[in-house]
Parts: structure tokens; C-alpha cells; sequence
């Protein structure tokens, strides 16, 4: 429709100007064209359903010009009811602007979010330490089982656990939880190490777990740490 | 310009963070040999003092503080992190400080309410 060439345009608008003039349009095939058009559009609904003046404006406008049928206005004028003055002050714009090729898309629909008053987790959606516990140490028994520490290797090794135990949480994850997922890999060896965590939050909600592995050549502690978002 | 102020308030500064951890590590290594005996005590009272000091800041945010201290005597060690949460609020900050005798990482989470 916007691609078509400027003589059409004016002869349409012709015919829109001879069809207003001729106001009161006997029934007959337009019309019926204009109920396809319109139903296609469902137009019947929204001025049922829709107590709401805008998106009925905005639909409506977009509806009638992205279609190809510039005769009928002034049908649609006869055939409109009370309740869709709105839709035919939007037709009028709309189909003005649709000649630019503009306003062709279809409109992108508004979302209302109504606030949830929500303080806490619901119930039986608390992040389980147990649960997530299981996960840990059977992502890194599984993963580590017989691998040899080697400085390059293990570097990758442990970006790739923390990834991966990650993923698997996210499947299991109660709404609203942020995870922080900390993994550390070292070498086996005469040398002490020491890992230590605290954190700054609300016990009712959030939790932590850990698990270890080690084997001859390295260990590896994996710490995930499940937090509220309120 | 108040929205930034209320934005740069209310954001998770990395600068910030990493300075203050620095400084509770001076304060509690500082030069220290490592021995066994006091790095229990040491991590958890790194920890301690990064959270007092995060707290001081007067954010909306949770903290998570990890602080691992290593023996330096030629063993690796890596760490990562992978976090599932909201990028445009939410931080992290890893210090990786050492002195003569030992290693230390430590790593801040810093989640938005």
C-alpha cells in the first residue's frame, strides 16, 4: 500500500471526497465490504470490550490503513455506531499517514503491570539449600572425577563449572531468586588454603549452600549463594 | 540531573568497593606471614570488615563477601563466578591482593533490593 504511486493516491482521494459528499450511502455491496474489513479487524469487539478510547484509536487507525480500500469512508461513517466516533477520528489521520508508508506496523500493544504487594516469597518457593546442595556436588563429582590440575586446563575448567552449575540451577530456580554462583579449583598440595564467606542478608529468605571435591591432584569448592529479590 | 544523582546513589561502584576492600586487607594481613592458625580468623574478619564498611555506604543492596587466602608456594588456584541476576543494577568486584607470604582473592556480590 505505502509502495504504490502518487496518481493512485490522489485519485483515491477523489473518490473519498465524491463519497463524503454523498453522505447517506445506500445499503449495498460497499457496506458489506466495510463489515468484512471491519470484522477482520474486529472492530465489533473492541467497542464492546474495550471501555478504553486509545487502543481502540490506535487499532482502529492502523486496521483501516493498512487496507487497500479507500472507498469507503464515508460507509464507514453510516455504519459506525455511537461508541466508535474515536475509530473514525483515528481513520481519518491514520489513513493520511499510511500514504508516507508510515504507521503500517502494527502498534505495539501496552503493557499494564498492577503491583503484586508482594513482601516475601511465596510459600514452597524458598530456595532450597538441600536441593541445591545435590546439584553442586553432583555437577562437580561428575565433572572432576580423575581430571588432573594443570594451570590452563583447570582456568577454563572452572569458568566452564560455574557456567554449568549455574544452567542447572536456573532450571530449578523459584521466581524472583538471583543466583551468585562461585567456584574455585586448586591445586592438591602441601600448602594451606583457607575460603571464607559472609554475607549482608535476610535470613528468612535467602540461603547458601556449598560442596567440596577432591581428589589426588586438586580440589574444589563451588558456593552458591540463592538471594530475594524484593 | 537529580535522576543521575539517585542513579549514581543508588549503583553498585566498582571503584568504590575494590578500594574498600583493599584497605580491610592492609588493616588485616597487612605483612603477616601465613599461619595456619590465625587465617580462619583473618578471612572471616576481612569478610566482616568489607560488610561493615559496604553497610556504611548506605545502599540498597545485599552483600556477599568470599575471601580465600592461599599459602604462596608455587600451587594454582582459579576462581570464577557466574551469577544469574539483573545486569543493570546488580555488581560484582574481585580483589586479587597478595604480600610476601601469601595470596588473597576476595570477591563482592553486591545485589539490588
Amino acid at each position: 500500500m505505502s509502495n504504490q504511486p502518487l496518481p493512485l493516491s490522489q485519485e483515491t482521494l477523489a473518490q473519498f471526497n465524491r463519497s463524503q459528499s454523498t453522505e447517506p450511502e445506500p445499503p449495498g455491496p460497499p457496506r458489506r465490504r466495510l463489515a468484512s474489513i471491519s470484522t477482520r479487524r474486529s472492530s465489533k469487539d473492541q467497542s464492546k470490550d474495550h471501555p478504553h478510547p486509545r487502543p481502540l484509536f490506535i487499532r482502529a487507525m492502523t486496521g483501516l490503513s493498512s487496507e487497500s480500500s479507500f472507498m469507503s469512508p464515508s460507509v464507514s461513517t453510516s455504519h459506525m455506531s455511537m461508541g466508535k466516533r474515536f475509530s473514525f477520528a483515528g481513520w481519518h489521520q491514520g489513513g493520511r499517514v499510511s500514504f508516507s508508508g508510515l504507521y503500517l506496523q502494527q502498534p505495539i500493544q501496552e503493557v499494564y503491570v498492577e503491583n503484586t504487594y508482594r513482601t516475601g516469597p511465596e510459600p514452597g518457593c524458598r530456595f532450597s539449600a538441600r536441593r541445591t546442595q545435590q546439584i553442586l556436588q553432583a555437577t562437580l563429582d561428575a565433572y572432576l572425577e580423575g581430571v588432573c590440575y594443570s594451570a590452563d586446563s583447570c582456568s577454563q575448567l572452572c569458568q566452564m563449572l560455574a557456567d554449568l552449575v549455574l544452567s542447572k540451577l536456573k532450571d530449578v530456580n523459584p521466581p524472583r531468586y538471583k543466583l551468585v554462583c562461585q567456584v574455585v579449583v586448586g591445586q592438591s598440595g602441601d600448602h594451606g588454603v583457607r575460603l571464607a564467606s559472609q554475607s549482608l542478608i535476610n535470613p528468612n529468605t535467602d540461603n547458601y549452600t556449598s560442596a567440596v571435591f577432591q581428589n589426588h591432584s586438586l580440589f574444589a569448592v563451588a558456593v552458591v549463594h540463592g538471594v530475594y529479590y524484593e | 540531573m537529580d535522576d543521575d544523582q539517585t542513579v549514581e546513589e543508588s549503583a553498585f561502584i566498582v571503584d568504590e568497593v575494590s578500594s574498600i576492600v583493599k584497605e580491610s586487607l592492609e588493616a588485616v594481613i597487612g605483612r603477616n606471614m601465613y599461619e595456619h592458625n590465625r587465617v580462619s580468623q583473618w578471612t572471616s574478619s576481612v569478610a566482616e570488615q568489607c560488610l561493615g564498611q559496604l553497610s556504611k555506604l548506605g545502599k540498597p543492596f545485599k552483600y556477599i563477601v568470599t575471601c580465600i587466602i592461599m599459602q604462596k608456594n608455587g600451587a594454582g588456584l582459579q576462581s570464577a563466578s557466574s551469577c544469574f541476576w539483573d545486569n543493570t543494577t546488580d555488581g560484582s568486584c574481585t580483589v586479587r591482593w597478595e604480600n610476601k607470604h601469601l595470596y588473597c582473592i576476595v570477591s563482592v556480590f553486591g545485589l539490588a533490593i
